[in-house]
């Protein structure tokens, strides 16, 4: 036998202790992007009620779409439903910080904007929060991604990201993409 | 020899069967996410499709075949009679009856929820019932195999429990303490929905303690495969056991990383905090150290098989193993898709590349590779190497089924593969029909039909596979008589085994630890926040 | 060790990160462990128009479920039945829609909506004007325990292969999900969907025509509006005798 058994328990130790060296080197990384990237978890815990969203409030039916307040802080509100967004267009600009918050009447829902890393489970019971900026202009695609019943394959929308000189907030700081 | 064959059989015929009709239900659907047209293609139908073959695959399949295989390790390792052969068959019975009642309603379009349940969809009370009662057979099978293995230890002290049976108490433990969630999950607050006896569920908690069940699950399948790596591949290609004590070790690792982890698949949830999921996206990382052993000492013990046979120099030795063997033939192809489904692992746990694929195919991707890949294609093997036993007859052809291992393996490939690219350009899951006219997607028409091409390939090989098992039992017994299923011996045998990696109590103390750190406070802020409830939606009926 | 992982989940990580998402360090920190951090910032919208008032909370559906029917029938007799026939057939099919065999949700929910206006009927107001919310859901109860009207038994050969498609399958390209996505039984849809077969072809289209026009928008998030906006008429038409066919 080629292998004795001391020799054995040394390759068996060193095995181990480099495994334990890769694992070490992944929780750094992890770290270094939570600090360095701020790559953290989405995570705001702050619930809404899903029976009463269109009643009143932020997620009632006009208040949803891209909203600049009067401190120039921009929000893009969508409602995900059985089976659509509402609104079914938003537009955002580029390079500037843009805060989503999205909240669901009914059952799970979840969206990617894809090529981005908006990405986010909805929940009836609870608002997603999620802070980005995108840096490229044109028209994204943004389907749901969590089946949410039969018409899940069908619930797709998008996101139109467009140059500053082009994102003209109306009276009320609202941007749609119909004006 | 084993004693009770035909309740292994029973058990192993039932998981293959689903496996059969569940595969079938795969290649439909790739069928109809492709650019060709496929017939009965309708939201419903496909939604039957994919509550059915993944409930198939992941429940019936896995839970019927490691109960088998559980047995008849039990038996063959122990070399002794299983106790209570009357409770394994009422364990059988339930699991059945429940299988019989998934089925029914999945197949009546009353259950198109998946088989990840996604309240505040509701199905027939009658399919979450099923499940329940497939998982109280196999508890009844846990409760045996810690029968068998304390009685084997009474009736010889100062002996170590042999490895295979040692991993598959380790196994039977860490199904009990995963099943706490779902079934926690399914008669707290799924099931009486389902009655409607409850109008509204908190969906957060539901998602919470299904993924207190979701991550361990993954390693309840995987531990055959580990089993086959440790104990029987090694003894296939003619070598020994490197090291008995890293085995224990990482059996016991799976059974403490294995659980506290579940958030991971929360990461985009926003009904947990950040704290949580920083601090189990940490315990996941460690979840990969179990595998990186055995990875290394599967190899090292697969080499002295080699250097015996006579390979020379630095990787001389792979060549000189017995590829003609399906043992060490899919130990290989195992290890080869372990590296695709590892990697991809790897990318879901880091919060940050997990936002670029969170439930797109990529993700679809890495559980196909790494279970339909890596774990599957070892429970053929490992019904290849015990069916001589199981039915006193020698392999009909070992050729075929080596050609069924290759085809399954290249299979799983040409399909899943594109699968990873597709979902980094924003292929969502679970969707039956995409827009091939639109420019931007256009491009993955060819790859779509790639999947199916490499789809029709495990059918195939699914198909000589049954036809491989089937063969046996008419094969006429000849004067050759197949021997006992024998275990790798380890390399120093001899070894005194210390007392904790010879039994659980001290592991079950960790787990408990490690579970309450990891999950009280998630579990408990339903109860402190009592966030706004869902109606139930049902799929059943018209409420 | 074990102390590292926590300091590092619920102190260092939020605290650092709160500085790049504007939130102060009290805060990320209550949200890194859980806890519901005090709402600081009101949400800078208009008020609310909704859509409807209906709203599916606790009490509304016991309110539904425990509808009488005898109660109801007592005042569909005195109320609805010179228009809304107890076999389903109704004096004017394009106007007046067929309500028996219809879902309680969904009749609860109409009822309400043009009681309050929020649906406008000028004929259905004044008689929704004098009763309650309770006689309301009696009538549900009464009018979905009413078998369904009798098909037209000859409409399916006039049921076109895009109608057919477009009600069963949808159409990805226009964002457009199965009618029976959410119309079909044990769909598993919005909870106040009406069911369609049953209903009369020229209703149904009419009804698609008012969600296009905005002149009827009681739908919850424009669900309807939606959809019916991107129809074509010949869809419309081809999918409203979809529904007459018998099934």
């Amino acid at each position: 036998m080629a292998v004795d058994e001391i020799s054995a328990v040394q390759n068996e130790r060193r095995w181990a202790l480099a495994m334990g060296g890769v694992a070490a080197v992944m929780l750094a990384a992890i770290v270094w992007a939570g600090l360095g990237l701020h790559m953290n978890p989405p995570s705001n815990i702050e619930t809404v009620d899903p029976n009463t969203l269109h009643v009143a409030g932020e997620f009632a039916e006009n208040n949803l779409g891209t909203h600049v307040d009067s401190a120039g802080k921009i929000t893009t509100r969508i409602v995900t439903t059985q089976f659509a967004f509402v609104p079914e267009c938003v537009v955002v600009p580029q390079d500037m910080q843009v805060t989503f918050r999205l909240a669901s009447p009914d059952v799970i829902h979840g969206l990617i904007v894809v090529g981005t890393n908006v990405n986010t489970m909805v929940v009836p019971g609870f608002v997603s929060q999620v802070h980005t900026v995108f840096d490229k202009p044109g028209d994204l695609l943004m389907p749901c991604h969590e089946f949410c019943g039969l018409g899940h394959g069908q619930m797709v929308a998008h996101v139109r990201v467009v140059p500053i000189a082009d994102f003209r907030p109306d009276g009320d700081g609202r941007v749609t993409c119909d004006n | 020899m084993t004693i009770n064959n035909r309740l292994i059989l029973a058990h192993l015929w039932t998981a293959f069967a689903a496996f059969g009709v569940a595969i079938l239900l795969g290649l439909w659907q790739m069928w109809v996410r492709s650019p060709l047209a496929a017939p009965l293609s309708t939201p419903d139908n496909y939604y039957l499709s994919v509550t059915a073959h993944g409930s198939a695959m992941a429940y019936v399949l896995t839970t019927f075949f490691i109960m088998g295989f559980g047995y008849f390790v039990a038996e063959s390792a122990l070399k002794q009679a299983l106790p209570a052969p009357r409770l394994a068959w009422a364990g059988f019975v339930l699991g059945i009856v429940g299988t019989v009642l998934v089925v029914a309603t999945v197949l009546s379009g009353q259950a198109s929820v998946m088989f990840t349940f996604y309240p505040p969809l509701s199905a027939s009370p009658l399919f979450y019932i099923g499940l329940v009662l497939v998982v109280v057979g196999s508890w009844i099978w846990c409760a045996l195999m810690i029968v068998a293995m304390t009685r084997w230890k009474k009736a010889n002290p100062g002996t170590p429990v042999p490895l295979a049976m040692y991993a598959t108490v380790a196994n039977a433990i860490l199904w009990l303490w995963t099943t706490v969630g779902v079934a926690a999950e399914l008669l707290f607050v799924v099931i009486p929905a389902a009655f409607g006896w409850t109008q509204t569920v908190d969906v957060g908690l539901t998602r919470t303690l299904f993924s207190w069940t979701l991550h361990a699950i993954v390693y309840f399948w995987l531990i055959p495969a580990y089993i086959a790596f440790y104990t029987m591949a090694p003894q296939a290609a003619g070598g020994r056991l490197f090291s008995d004590l890293m085995a224990r070790g990482s059996f016991i690792l799976f059974l403490l990383c294995g659980l506290p982890v579940g958030l991971h698949h929360l990461f985009m949830d926003p009904e947990h905090s950040s704290g949580f999921k920083t601090v189990q996206m940490m315990l996941t990382v460690l979840v990969a150290v179990p595998t990186l052993l055995t990875v290394f000492t599967v190899t090292a013990s697969m080499e002295i098989g080699g250097r015996l046979r006579g390979g020379k120099g630095l990787l001389g030795w792979i060549g000189a193993l017995p590829w003609e063997r399906p043992m060490v033939l899919a130990t290989g192809l195992s290890f080869f898709m372990l590296w695709f489904g590892g990697f991809g692992g790897l990318i879901n746990m880091s919060y940050g590349m997990n936002a670029m694929v969170h439930n797109t195919s990529w993700v679809s991707a890495h559980f196909h590779m790494i279970f339909g890949g890596s774990v599957v294609i070892m429970y053929f093997a490992i019904a290849y190497h015990i069916w001589p036993n199981l039915t006193g007859r020698l392999a009909p052809s070992l050729v075929l089924q080596r050609a069924q291992l290759w085809l399954w393996a290249i299979g799983m490939m040409v399909m899943s593969l594109p699968w990873h690219w597709l979902g980094l350009s924003g292929q969502v899951r679970r969707v039956a029909q995409f827009d091939y006219a639109d420019p931007s997607i256009s491009w993955w028409a060819p790859w779509m039909i790639m999947s199916v091409v490499g789809g029709g390939m495990l059918v195939i090989s699914a198909g000589m596979f049954i036809w491989n098992l089937v063969s046996f039992h008419f094969e006429r017994t000849g004067a050759a008589k197949p021997g006992p299923v024998e275990y790798a011996r380890a390399l120093h045998p001899g070894v005194p085994v210390p007392a904790a990696l010879n039994g659980f109590v001290l592991w079950n103390a960790f787990v408990l630890v490690l579970m309450a750190a990891a999950y009280t406070y998630p579990i408990a802020q339903f109860f402190i926040l009592k966030p706004p409830q869902a109606v139930v939606h049902r799929v059943d009926r018209t409420p | 060790m074990a102390l590292a992982v926590w300091a590092l989940g619920f102190l260092i990580l939020p605290v650092i990160d709160a500085n790049n998402t504007g939130i102060d360090s009290l805060t990320a920190i209550c949200r890194a462990l859980g806890i519901a951090a005090p709402a600081k910032q009101a949400p800078s919208t208009q008020t609310a128009v909704p859509a409807s008032m209906t709203a599916w909370d606790a009490t509304t559906l016991d309110a539904v479920a425990l509808g009488d029917p005898v109660a109801g029938a007592a005042l569909a007799q005195d109320s609805c039945v010179a228009c809304h026939d107890p076999n389903g057939l109704t004096t004017d099919p394009a106007t007046i829609p067929s309500t028996t065999g219809q879902s309680a949700r969904a009749l609860y929910k109409q009822l309400s909506d043009m009681k309050r206006g929020e649906r406008p009927n000028d004929v259905m107001k004044p008689i929704l004007d004098e009763l309650s919310q309770k006689q309301l859901a009696d009538l549900a109860a009464y009018y979905s325990r009413l078998p369904r009207r009798n098909h037209d038994i000859h409409a399916i050969a006039s049921a076109r292969g895009g109608a057919i498609v477009l009600a069963t399958k949808g159409d990805v390209s226009r964002a457009l999900p199965a009618c029976e996505a959410c119309h079909g039984a044990n769909a598993g849809g919005p909870l106040e969907v009406p069911m369609l077969t049953g209903q009369y072809p020229d209703y149904i289209a009419a009804q698609l025509r008012a969600y296009a026009s905005g002149a009827r928008k009681n739908d919850i998030y424009g669900r309807m509006r939606r959809i019916a906006g991107k129809l074509t008429d010949q869809e419309i038409k081809d999918v409203a005798a979809y529904y007459d066919a018998p099934r």
